[in-house]
């Protein structure tokens, strides 16, 4: 969430400014000016150069790291936030920022480690409590994160940051069939963040559940205003409009879901039911057609899927025997039905680095990383692949 | 979300690790849903009670179904159906029993069995006798007089072949596959199957359908990480090729002809089809076929009047969830579950997800009213066989579901309990929890069940199918003082069996209809007496409209009995409902 993102380096920026080494931290100071008004650029670039000039500032690479997450940059935002925690590990707020990196490009395991060292370091750690539930939420583990949520409302207390933990602890209370108690807290979120769109969305699934349906309608269409590109929200307030015999209303709101997401099946069902119920045939039968296209190509792909790890494991028993050349092939063979699988790209990445198809390999293993950024056996195999080039000639 | 995600998904091995781990287009379709909330229990007294008397009755034999202890293929965990008929017109109902069986290793003691009621309580296993014993992969039964000769004959689907067999009439049966022109000549994975008088002739038609196209040779055994799974458990429904779904004409001379392609029942999507349904959805007199399918949109097929059927299941509204998924359509119940006239259906699926309730507008036009009826509050099982029968005879159709895991490697989910949706009216249902007697309480991996009155005694009893265990009967015994009417049609004109009449009951302030069906619930085929609770009615209204289409109407029918109606002709004789003591 990008408010979320936001408040979090406006925190980071409060510690450096106010914390006691604020004195030594002029530069630093800039740099969150600039960024406070919006010049990026510079904030980045005074930043780099204080990180030139003293690699082992932590507080610079801090900042650092933390405008690269949000700025969707990966590694960098990985490799000087993991410098920051250690140059300072006795910092909460750089574990933090290396968890809350970590949860961002959806590595919550890796998130776990550095966001518990932060709530160990600094147990009212407000930001560090909420992103070790979110990261323990993702790892399916419910109880351990609402414990952690529920810290970190407390102490929150009323702050308008304690929608996000009310937003995440009423999900769990969704997926254990507690729509009361999810109502309740989403119900907080928005009082507290009225621009909330994602608790108002949820606020009227949890009303939608309840039997609440002009409830759920108001909750839905609140969402839709905030975020018209929301697709989940659009397809949430055409589906409780359709339910409630309001086809023709519902329409414009099922049309826009599939604006933001043209194979959204949901969406596409939900419209070719509206437009029956609009008495509109025609164009239900048009968009019919499209969702029977994207059930095709699904059974497709699901056999694709399993051809390929066919192949693939006949390339594994080449390999094993030896017949490298083979096993390439049957790889290739299999990547070219499933080109998403990491997996079989990785074993063609590394028969073709023992065939010496150095160049190749290193590419393989590059668009792994591209599509697993956190896979760190794969990181390491391609660091081991490039600190051995094939020679010159 | 497939069914891997019960396990965990392996994380892919790396490097040298020569990955050997599952596919992600494979298992079952779940949703992945969380149970919506409970709402307070009503307090209203429960007056039906089921205890399981199999073993008393003897119905003691193993229902084969690949090793206790592990499956090595679809085949094995999908079986299979049961039926409760009628072989021996001596209005007790009989059992039958399908059987699977064991990949390499097959039981020599596992066979289909019927069992004939001894009017007592207590069944004998006449199989041999009967001339049915018989062993392999079987999955759906069909009962219906194909020849209209009066008795009752029996189409199973299995793997490899399907059995037509002809009840001579003395207590046994005739394997007649061959010469009807039903033997295929390469193995089929076939389960569901209706007999359906599609064209109005008076002749019943038969329709199948096929699961997926399976072949030992090509598809993985499970045991060891193969392309389908990285634990090690069986391929299939999603990567495998769909099976196709068939439809047999029968020419009137005891043979039938393939008229699938004619038909349009080859054009659609096909899907992994199971459990098949022949009524009439729409109400325009002519039966239309619904198929419940596995991680597949479901389908149904409209019949066109012309004896052509068109697919219509996502335009009306059939075909996958309330937020536009697909499912895994194991088993239906049909019912008029709001008491409007009109056929509802109900769609059993895996665990993580709810069954659907589809809720007919009286024109085969469908609402899926699954989280609005309060059915969505139970996603812990996965659900196959189903019906909707008035439990406790208070006028309102119910619904009961048996389940059971489908992987026998997973010990702590493979036996689960029985599920009962009490009708509150109005469209709601509330799950009952604990008042409905130790025989929905007890835990198997059960699959098929079948619904009628064993003992005559006026209320429902349930048949289970339990893998690798004998079967469970669940008799009902039902107190208080509700009323109840059971009718038993005999097409003249129509198929002699009356599969597809419809009949309206009033009672009450409630209008009820229910149809002839040939098979529901999970690839079975319940007792084909309709049975009507009444509640506090001591009589009703009886509108039956005959397969062909001609209308008849009893007025004040007296609660307490089963009625003999036969076509043109009214009720021919009626017998009062036991009192057991």
């Amino acid at each position: 969430m990008t408010w979320r993102s936001r408040a979090s380096i406006l925190g980071i920026g409060f510690y450096l400014v106010t914390g006691p080494l604020a004195a030594q931290q002029g530069p630093i100071e800039d740099a969150w000016t600039f960024l406070r008004s919006g010049q990026r650029g510079k904030a980045v670039a005074l930043l780099q150069e204080i990180i030139r000039q003293h690699p082992s500032n932590p507080d610079a690479r801090l900042l650092l790291g933390s405008i690269w997450t949000e700025e969707g940059r990966r590694d960098d935002a990985v490799t000087e936030l993991t410098e920051a925690v250690r140059l300072r590990p006795g910092s909460a707020e750089a574990q933090n920022a290396l968890g809350e990196a970590y949860l961002k490009f959806d590595e919550p395991e890796s998130a776990r480690a550095p966001l518990e060292r932060a709530v160990k370091l600094q147990p009212g750690f407000s930001a560090a409590l909420v992103n070790l539930g979110a990261a323990l939420l993702r790892l399916g583990e419910p109880v351990a994160a609402g414990s952690y949520l529920d810290r970190g409302i407390a102490v929150l207390k009323g702050a308008a940051e304690g929608a996000y933990p009310l937003y995440l602890r009423a999900k769990i209370h969704m997926d254990r069939g507690r729509a009361e108690e999810a109502a309740a807290d989403l119900n907080r979120a928005v009082k507290l963040r009225p621009d909330f769109p994602e608790a108002w969305s949820d606020l009227g699934e949890a009303r939608r559940t309840l039997g609440d349906d002009s409830g759920a309608l108001a909750a839905l269409q609140r969402a839709v205003a905030l975020a018209p590109d929301d697709a989940i929200a659009q397809y949430r307030l055409g589906s409780e409009l359709l339910a409630q015999g309001k086809a023709h209303d519902s329409l414009e709101h099922f049309q826009e879901a599939v604006r933001i997401d043209p194979s959204d099946q949901s969406a596409l069902n939900g419209l070719q039911r509206a437009l029956r119920a609009a008495d509109n045939a025609q164009a239900a039968d048009q968009v019919k057609d499209k969702l029977a296209a994207l059930f095709r190509a699904k059974n497709a792909e699901d056999r694709n899927s399993v051809e390929a790890i066919r192949l693939n494991n006949e390339g594994a028993a080449l390999e094993k025997g030896g017949d490298l050349r083979g096993a390439i092939q049957k790889y290739r063979d299999a990547l070219a039905l499933c080109p998403d699988h990491t997996g079989i790209r990785t074993n063609l990445a590394a028969a073709l680095l023992h065939t010496g198809q150095w160049s190749e390999g290193v590419s393989q293993l590059r668009e792994v990383l591209r599509r697993e950024p956190g896979n760190g056996k794969v990181r390491a195999a391609l660091n081991e692949a490039l600190s051995h080039p094939p020679p010159l000639r | 979300m497939t069914r891997r995600s019960l396990l965990g998904v392996a994380a892919w091995p790396v490097l040298r690790a020569y990955c050997q781990a599952g596919s992600a287009g494979q298992g079952m379709a779940s949703r992945g849903v969380a149970a919506a909330p409970r709402r307070r229990f009503s307090g209203l007294p429960f007056l039906a009670r089921f205890t399981d008397v199999a073993a008393q009755a003897g119905l003691r034999a193993t229902v084969t179904a690949g090793h206790p202890a592990r499956a090595d293929y679809a085949i094995e965990a999908m079986s299979c159906g049961a039926a409760f008929l009628d072989y021996d017109n001596d209005g007790w109902l009989d059992i039958l029993l399908l059987t699977g069986s064991r990949f390499g290793d097959p039981d020599p003691n596992a066979s289909n069995r019927l069992y004939k009621n001894n009017r007592d309580g207590t069944f004998t296993d006449v199989t041999e006798k009967a001339g049915l014993l018989r062993s392999g992969y079987f999955y759906g039964v069909t009962v219906g007089d194909y020849n209209n000769d009066g008795f009752d004959d029996l189409f199973l689907t299995g793997w490899e072949q399907n059995v037509l067999y002809r009840n001579n009439g003395d207590g046994t049966f005739t394997d007649v596959t061959r010469q009807a022109g039903l033997l295929h000549p390469h193995p089929r994975f076939s389960t569901g199957c209706t007999f359906v008088d599609y064209n109005r002739d008076g002749w019943l038609d038969l329709f199948v359908a096929n699961y997926v196209t399976f072949d030992p040779l090509t598809v993985p055994r499970a045991g060891k990480p193969n392309e389908c799974s990285a634990q090690g458990l069986f391929c299939g429904p999603r990567g495998l090729p769909y099976g196709h779904h068939w439809l047999y004409r029968n020419n009137g001379d005891g043979t039938f002809r393939d008229v699938t392609d004619a038909a349009g029942i080859a054009r659609p999507n096909q899907g992994y089809g199971l459990t098949a349904v022949a009524a009439d959805f729409d109400n325009d007199g002519w039966p239309d076929i619904y198929v419940a399918c596995d991680s597949t949109p479901s389908l149904l097929f409209r019949n066109n009047h012309d004896g052509t059927f068109r697919e219509v299941a996502l335009e009306r509204g059939a075909a996958l969830s309330e937020d536009g998924m697909e499912q895994a359509g194991m088993g239906l119940a049909i019912g008029d579950f709001r008491l409007r006239g009109a056929l509802d259906i109900l769609k059993t699926h895996f665990s993580e997800d709810t069954p659907v309730l589809y809720v007919n507008n009286g024109h085969g036009d469908f609402s899926d009213l699954t989280s609005r009826s309060g059915l969505a509050v139970e996603t812990r099982y996965i659900c196959w066989g189903a019906g909707a029968a008035d439990l406790d005879n208070d006028g309102k159709p119910d619904l009961f579901l048996v389940t059971g895991g489908i992987y026998p490697e997973l010990q702590d989910r493979y036996r689960t309990p029985r599920v009962i949706f009490r009708n509150l009216g109005q469209g709601q249902f509330e799950e009952l929890l604990g008042i409905a007697g130790p025989g929905v309480e007890a835990r198997h991996s059960s699959r098929g069940c079948v619904f009628g009155d064993f003992d005559n005694d006026g209320d429902v009893d349930i048949l289970i199918v339990n893998h690798n265990e004998p079967p469970s009967l669940l008799r009902n015994d039902v107190s208080g003082s509700n009323n109840a009417l059971q009718i038993r049609l005999a097409g003249v004109a129509s198929n002699r069996s009356a599969i597809g009449a419809r009949v309206t009951v009033r009672y009450g302030a409630c209008v009820q209809t229910q149809e002839v069906l040939s098979q529901s619930s999970y690839l079975s085929c319940n007792d084909r007496r309709l049975h009507f609770g009444l509640g506090a009615a001591v009589n009703a209204d009886v509108e039956i409209r005959w397969p062909l289409g001609r209308s008849e109407e009893l007025r004040g029918v007296a609660a307490g009995q089963l009625i003999h109606v036969t076509e043109g002709g009214g009720i021919t004789h009626s017998v009062k409902f036991r009192r057991l003591a």
